[in-house]
């Protein structure tokens, strides 16, 4: 079955990584802007890594056959650092009309604190200046529940937002509802001991249906993996699930999210073998 | 949901059996551990979740989470 991995740090892997969820059927990836595991000293720092994500991974992805988009943003865990992250947004439009381009993200809160706060404000306001779509990370563990309360609370206030091309990330069972309910898409992450796993993951399914959602590996530079899609996929069949609704989450979702972006040019694989 | 019940339980059974037990030793391990953790919060925390379990409804998930669960004050940013 193809897939759409719609949120994975691919610049943390190593080419063998795409090349075996080439295998397995990715077809696709959408990298969000995200922390390196460092926080950079500069938003010339940012703008190199900008133009690895735009210019570089849709080449190295290309070399397995995989369509790579992706997202700009400082992400939450730097945006404690005001200064800097104002000079990153004001960056960030030099890169918004690159051809893999999606949106604005991962966006969000870390620690829920009030400069990540003003800088979650001020991302949302650049995307609505510029009719981009809106990739959220919410947080972790004790955090999470907290602040993606606080996340959709600052998306309610702004009368701009258009909910449907809004994707609240990292959902699970005491999250997922909030998002839903006020019509943002959201993802599930497949992270075995601090977020998702697989079969969590298809309770919240079963629970809550598959519309506006869909599941991702986050694959990064910590303890993850780039194939935790098909994870699902085999847990999903498992149970019993046909092949229309496991295709609907994996890739169907994710294609009917992002076309709503100008930038997703997605050539379908079926076209591309026409293509040769 | 396409599975039975009794379906469901044969295949997670010998699963949530393990995972009951590596539970149960942790705790253990932290006993016979030097100190005392009686009063930490994160103790507190655990044995709340392991409560919830005993409950018959079909939230348990989500009630562990919220366990675990930073509070949400209603009105923050007004």
């Amino acid at each position: 079955m193809y897939f759409i991995d719609p949120h994975v740090h691919m610049i943390s892997r190593v080419t063998d990584d795409y090349e075996r969820m080439a295998r397995m059927g990715c077809v696709a990836v959408s990298e969000p802007a995200f922390w390196a595991g460092f926080d950079r000293g500069s938003v010339d720092g940012f703008r190199d890594y900008f133009r690895q994500l735009t210019e570089f991974e849709p080449t190295r992805a290309g070399w397995s056959g995989v369509q790579h988009f992706t997202w700009m943003c400082i992400n939450a865990k730097e945006a404690e650092n005001v200064s800097l992250s104002r000079e990153v947004i004001a960056m960030i439009p030099e890169f918004l009309d690159k051809a893999n381009v999606l949106g604005i993200g991962e966006i969000g809160l870390n620690k829920n604190t009030p400069n990540e706060c003003t800088i979650f404000r001020e991302h949302v306001d650049l995307a609505m200046k510029t009719n981009e779509l809106i990739l959220i990370h919410t947080p972790h563990l004790q955090d999470k529940f907290k602040g993606t309360r606080m996340i959709v609370d600052m998306l309610l206030e702004d009368t701009r937002v258009q909910p449907d091309r809004v994707l609240i990330d990292h959902v699970e069972e005491h999250t997922v509802r909030v998002a839903r309910d006020h019509g943002f898409w959201c993802a599930m992450t497949l992270y075995p001991v601090t977020k998702c796993t697989p079969s969590r993951a298809a309770d919240i399914i079963e629970t809550y249906g598959d519309d506006r959602i869909m599941v991702n590996s986050a694959g990064d530079w910590g303890p993850s993996n780039p194939c935790a899609v098909p994870d699902f996929i085999q847990e999903m069949r498992r149970r019993g699930h046909s092949e229309a609704k496991i295709k609907k989450i994996v890739y169907e979702n994710p294609l009917e999210f992002f076309s709503k972006s100008c930038n997703f040019n997605f050539t379908p694989p079926e076209q591309q073998r026409l293509d040769g | 949901m396409s599975q039975s019940a009794e379906q469901v339980l044969d295949q997670v059974y010998l699963e949530v059996r393990a995972k009951i037990l590596e539970v149960g030793a942790s705790l253990d391990r932290i006993s016979r551990s030097s100190g005392d953790v009686a009063s930490d919060e994160r103790i507190q925390k655990l044995l709340a979740g392991i409560e919830a379990l005993g409950t018959s409804d079909d939230n348990r998930a989500e009630r562990i989470q919220l366990i675990f669960s930073d509070d949400y004050v209603d009105g923050w940013n007004q």
